[in-house]
């Protein structure tokens, strides 16, 4: 008879990689995503199925309490991933005020060209003319 | 042959004074060319800007003022402009001070020209908050670089084609910076590439519509703070 945590374990693991699958397969997700999901769905799955694995994290933390190891473990993780997020965010926020910089500054650029054509190089080459 | 001026004019929805400072700034300079940047405003700063004569730059959302300038010096590099000047769409900026930023600049004493508030006492009508703030980030500015700059946070500046060339390829390949900080940021690194700098004195007006979008209340609290981080940086990642 499985445990009740098991059972939960399993069906979370279960439906974290088959999620991941099918987003896979629809080209919603890509490679380093997929792999990274689909290990914590192994990892959830094997520490459920095999329990002998929290007494492995209690030992490793040096804790009594088989929850303070997990939830240790839990924060531990979320900080590496909000660290993670705010890394990939910040990153993101450059390139898109770039973007739009570069979009904006092209766009007046190509309509005074067309509006005004003396405007641009024309007039520098009329200076050199000169 | 008589060099190629750009008054670039930042603006977030100024739709109460954008206007007026196109017309003066073209009444004053009809020689040089006046540009609005229009950082996604949701109001009727791109209407009003048109409406008074200016060629106008809209940003697709709200990047910030940091963004806004920088999207000035890609307009000056892409047409060639010598020199670029920039003025505040809030009103606060006289455009009668342009001459003063841009003469050292036209005189070769310069690559930079900073419109300092502090040059003369008379100027200053700053809160004490404000003017703490300013004090205490020029004086540390100015103490680390071995430089005198009275009003680093000064928006009203000057740059020559030469100055606008070495810090835009650096704004390109560094991460978005602050608008608070900006000023900061971009002092520390013209002193750091040997860019000249020079202030000159500029008389601000107050502000009469809307509110300072750079400086909020809980930016300012924070600043001091911000300001250290920034000055951390640069120290840690300068070559």
């Amino acid at each position: 008879m499985l445990e009740r945590y098991t059972l939960v374990g399993l069906a979370f693991s279960l439906t974290i990689i088959l999620l991941d699958f099918y987003l896979l397969r629809k080209r919603k997700i890509q490679g380093r995503g997929f792999v990274f999901w689909f290990i914590v769905g192994a990892v959830v799955g094997l520490f459920s199925t095999v329990p002998y694995l929290f007494a492995l994290l209690t030992l490793f933390y040096g804790t009594q309490e088989l929850v303070t190891a997990i939830t240790v473990t839990g924060f531990l993780f979320f900080l590496l991933m909000f660290f993670y997020l705010h890394y990939r965010l910040s990153e993101l926020q450059t390139q898109l005020m770039k973007l739009a910089m570069e979009i904006s500054a092209a766009k007046y650029s190509r309509k005074q060209s067309v509006t005004n054509p003396k405007s641009e190089n024309t007039k520098e080459q009329e200076d050199k003319d000169e | 042959m008589s060099p190629k001026v750009l008054i670039m004019i930042p603006a977030y929805n100024e739709e109460a004074t954008v206007g007026e400072v196109v017309k003066s700034t073209m009444a004053l300079f009809p020689e040089f060319d006046v540009v609005v940047i229009d950082d996604g405003s949701d109001d009727k700063t791109v209407e009003n800007a048109k409406e008074a004569g200016a060629n106008v730059v809209s940003l697709p959302f709200h990047c910030g003022g940091s963004v806004a300038i920088q999207t000035g010096y890609c307009i000056a590099t892409n047409f060639g402009y010598d020199y670029v000047v920039k003025v505040d769409g809030d009103g606060q900026h006289k455009p009668e001070d342009v001459p003063r930023l841009l003469d050292p600049l036209f005189r070769n004493e310069a690559d930079i020209t900073v419109g300092s508030r502090y040059l003369t006492v008379e100027n200053n009508d700053d809160s004490a908050v404000k003017t703490g703030g300013r004090f205490f980030s020029s004086t540390l500015v100015s103490m680390l670089r071995k430089m005198e700059i009275t009003d680093i946070t000064s928006g009203m500046r000057a740059w020559s084609r030469k100055a606008i060339g070495v810090l835009l390829p650096i704004y390109m390949e560094r991460k978005f910076i602050e608008d608070s900080v900006f000023w900061v940021i971009e002092t520390l690194l013209a002193s750091k590439l040997g860019l000249r700098m020079k202030e000159v004195s500029i008389t601000v007006l107050p502000r009469r519509h809307g509110k300072s979008k750079s400086f909020s209340k809980p930016k300012m609290l924070m600043y001091p703070l911000r300001l250290i981080t920034v000055l951390l940086e640069e120290a840690i990642t300068r070559k």
